[in-house]
């Protein structure tokens, strides 16, 4: 009971006053690896008080589709490139597609919408699906998808040592942001990245 | 014993060999009857054709597979689950039993009742000379008179209302909203146009006029474009957040009104606050940000926010340092003219205008059309993008219902007005200039008034603001300035702008060489919002309450100054006929520091005699409730037994 009551004044607090969190996004660590720090009361009102446009549009059929149609896509440009391979295509449109999406799910942060005044700008849109639930279908989804796109591409394909190895990293590049032990974490290099999230 | 194990050797061997075969023929069988399984034949194919004479790279394959199927069959688990205690029925039927809602509102106390009873309530227009009904505000104080009014029927009849009574409250400062000319015009309105479609200004809310009015604003304030808003007060709060959001900053004057720090509470951006009018703090606060605002990336958006004519303290932002400011740190300003727009300035355009800086210095001016423009609404001028982005973004434009026609046709009409009347002495804003440069100059050399009431509003101010001066205060107990004790960001700013107060005097006491260095140690960032800090503040504050145990809390006193103000105020209305306003605050609502005060609001048309007659009346009703009071417990005896 205490611990809800602290919380109901904390929030009391947040209601009224003008200052939000933005002094606790400036927290600098020595360390390369931190985690985005749980939502404020405020926050997560403001992130409940509409549908979250950004990250709601995945879970329909549709969008499960369109994956597997912009591989083919991909694929079939690849092919009628001049000089290419099979190996060479197949590893062209692994490389696309596991980059596009990792820009679209793992590095931008926040909504292209103002619809909450900004209580999203700290996470990945993969955070925000699903309010940041784990192994639900849409996120099952679009983890096997690159592991099949990898499985596909070496089965089709006679892969050297140097291919299997490049497709083989790309193929973890595109699962493991999407593991539940990555859940908000921020990994920054010094000298690349800000240390502030 | 060899032989034997000869023969044993071998027989391991022939062993070895025959599930060796055994195994490899098993296999070929199981192949052979997958095979005939629907789907079979594929996944054989597969495997042979993948395992490229490397069983490494397929045993990297099986483990990925392997991998993807345990992830396909985990189950949902959810970040909030972790932390969920789970409650039987019992419990959650035990729990809800317990909750009591504390009250929206809390319940109006014997002391603070007089703030609902003091409002008056008008019988007909709002003119220079009103009606007051006997209905709230009259009935209230006789219940303490000594005979009753009863009519011939026996039954009792509330107090007839007060006539005559000149009109100093009212914020129509050029005194045209019953110009009949401006009637004229609004009655033609509303027989071509209606009163309004009802909706919003991009859902058939916006007709013609209004076009013509934001083309007029623009014009007049010389700048891109501009728009209008169906209600001043909510312009700065819709237009505050429709630009700043989370990891904005804004700087802002202390002493801004209402509007303005609802909109930036909305606007949930960081807020660092400077002493109100006081550009060199707003600069030390702009260079210690400097650091911390060069590592921002993507650039957030980053604002100055001042009220012109200030409504809480009637005195003018200076407008030319600001707009210096804001260039050399490349932050935009932001300019509430609310009160200000057609009653200052030589072209009635506010307090830019009177300083002559040009609108499109200032990034974001808003002003209202409800004050001197006699009609009703608000409006933001500037450069065309950022108007257009309000159309789209600005949660007032949107979805609330735009400005009836007939408000817009007389804003235009006024507008004009005031443009043909331009330098004019005899026009109604030259009479208002000369008005308040009359009644400021009479307060001010009045020895009477000084005695007991110092005026707090600038010269050139339409609006007059009086508060008592310190040897009251001294004497009947009452604070400079009251804050909000009980709340945290109240409690920040105070301690802020109490550490910047004593470190500016420590300063300025030094010799003028160390003193730029002195002063900038002193404004080394404090968070005045860490638990420390506030811990600190209320060890500080229970420290004091015990010194001072008799004494009462801020709220309580600001309550009784507050009190003692309507007194006067409501018997300068009983016997001199004359109404005034008063800042009326409940302090726990309060973020800034206040200080109670009378409002005295001019208008055009006043005579050089009726502005005498105020300073006169004022005088002698101050004079005559002060003197009759020592301390504060008389204060708090005539709240509680007698009318106001």
């Amino acid at each position: 009971m205490s611990t809800t009551a602290s919380a109901a004044n904390k929030s009391h607090h947040a209601s009224l006053s003008p200052i939000t969190s933005s002094p606790k996004n400036r927290r600098r660590s020595s360390s390369i690896i931190s985690h985005v720090e749980v939502e404020s009361d405020e926050e997560l009102n403001d992130q409940n008080l509409v549908p979250n446009l950004n990250a709601n549009w995945v879970h329909s059929k549709g969008a499960w589709l369109i994956h597997i149609c912009i591989i083919l896509l991909l694929k079939m440009f690849f092919n009628v490139l001049p000089g290419s391979t099979t190996e060479l295509s197949w590893t062209l449109t692994n490389t696309t597609y596991i980059i596009g999406s990792y820009i679209m799910f793992h590095q931008v942060k926040g909504t292209p919408f103002d619809f909450n005044s900004g209580a999203y700008d700290n996470l990945t849109m993969w955070e925000q699906i699903d309010n940041g639930d784990q192994y639900t279908p849409t996120k099952k989804f679009l983890f096997l998808v690159p592991i099949a796109l990898f499985l596909a591409s070496t089965h089709y394909s006679k892969y050297n040592l140097n291919y299997f190895v490049f497709n083989g990293v790309l193929c973890l590049i595109g699962c493991i942001p999407k593991m539940a032990f990555t859940h908000r974490l921020r990994i920054s290099i010094p000298g690349l990245t800000k240390a502030n999230i | 014993m060899d032989t034997s194990n000869v023969s044993y050797a071998s027989s391991i061997a022939a062993a070895v060999v025959d599930p060796e075969r055994e195994l490899s023929a098993r296999i070929t069988s199981l192949i052979d009857r997958i095979k005939t399984l629907p789907g079979g034949a594929i996944l054989i194919r597969y495997i042979q054709s993948s395992y490229q004479d490397d069983p490494i790279r397929t045993v990297i394959e099986i483990f990925l597979m392997l991998f993807a199927v345990r992830y396909f069959f985990s189950k949902k688990t959810s970040p909030d689950s972790k932390e969920a205690v789970p409650l039987s029925e019992k419990e959650i039927d035990e729990l809800c039993k317990q909750w009591k809602p504390r009250p929206l509102a809390e319940p109006v106390t014997e002391a603070e009742l007089y703030k609902l009873k003091k409002i008056p309530v008008l019988a007909g227009a709002v003119d220079k000379k009103i009606t007051i009904s006997g209905e709230n505000y009259l009935d209230y104080n006789r219940q303490f008179a000594p005979e009753k009014r009863y009519d011939v029927e026996g039954i009792e009849c509330p107090e007839p209302p007060l006539e005559d009574v000149l009109n100093l409250a009212s914020l129509d400062f050029l005194n045209l909203s019953h110009d009949p000319r401006l009637l004229e015009i609004a009655a033609n309105i509303i027989k071509n146009h209606g009163v309004g479609a009802c909706g919003p200004p991009g859902f058939f809310g916006n007709q013609d006029v209004h076009i013509r009015l934001e083309q007029r604003l623009a014009e007049w304030y010389g700048v891109d474009s501009a728009i209008v808003y169906g209600q001043d007060y909510c312009t700065p709060i819709s237009i505050l957040p429709t630009f700043l959001k989370r990891g904005d900053i804004a700087i802002v004057d202390a002493g801004c009104s209402l509007a303005i720090q609802k909109g930036l509470l909305l606007s949930r951006c960081q807020v660092v606050y400077f002493e109100h009018r006081n550009y060199e703090h707003l600069a030390n606060t702009l260079e210690e940000l400097q650091e911390e605002l060069q590592d921002i990336k993507p650039l957030n958006r980053r604002v100055i926010v001042s009220e012109g004519l200030f409504a809480n303290t009637g005195d003018f932002a200076d407008v030319p340092k600001l707009v210096e400011i804001k260039k050399k740190y490349k932050f935009r300003l932001f300019l509430d003219e609310s009160l200000s727009v057609g009653s200052i300035g030589p072209h009635g355009r506010g307090v830019a205008d009177y300083y002559g800086v040009p609108a499109s210095d200032i990034d974001i001016l808003t002003g209202s059309l409800a004050n001197s423009l006699a009609s009703s609404g608000g409006f933001c001028v500037g450069e065309k993008p950022m108007i257009f982005y309000q159309r789209i973004a600005s949660a007032a434009y949107c979805f609330s219902a735009s400005l009836a026609p007939y408000s817009v046709r007389v804003a235009n009409e006024v507008i004009d007005m005031l443009e043909q009347n331009e330098g004019k002495k005899d026009s109604p804003l030259g009479l208002l200039n000369k008005n308040s440069a009359l009644l400021h100059g009479k307060f001010s050399k009045n020895r009477k008034i000084s005695k007991y009431l110092d005026v707090v509003s600038e010269s050139g101010s339409p609006v007059v603001i009086l508060e008592f001066n310190k040897a009251i205060k001294n004497k009947l107990g009452f604070y400079q300035y009251y804050y909000n004790e009980n709340n945290k960001t109240a409690q920040a700013h105070e301690k802020g702008m109490r550490s910047f107060e004593q470190s500016g005097t420590a300063a300025a006491a030094k010799p003028s060489s160390k003193k730029v260095s002195e002063s900038k140690k002193s404004f080394e960032r404090v968070d005045y919002y860490s638990d420390e800090a506030v811990a600190k503040m209320k060890s500080e504050a229970s420290q004091k309450a015990i010194a001072e145990s008799k004494k009462k809390s801020q709220a309580d006193i600001h309550n009784l100054e507050e009190f003692l103000i309507s007194k006067i105020v409501n018997k300068l209305m009983l016997e001199d006929k004359m109404l005034i306003g008063t800042s009326q605050r409940l302090l726990k609502m309060e973020v800034f520091r206040v200080r109670p005060v009378f409002k005295i609001c001019l208008s055009s048309d006043l005579s050089t005699k009726e502005i005498d007659s105020v300073v006169e009346k004022l005088a002698n009703q101050v004079a005559g409730v002060v003197d009759n009071i020592k301390c504060l417990e008389d204060v708090e005896k005539l709240n509680s037994v007698k009318p106001l």
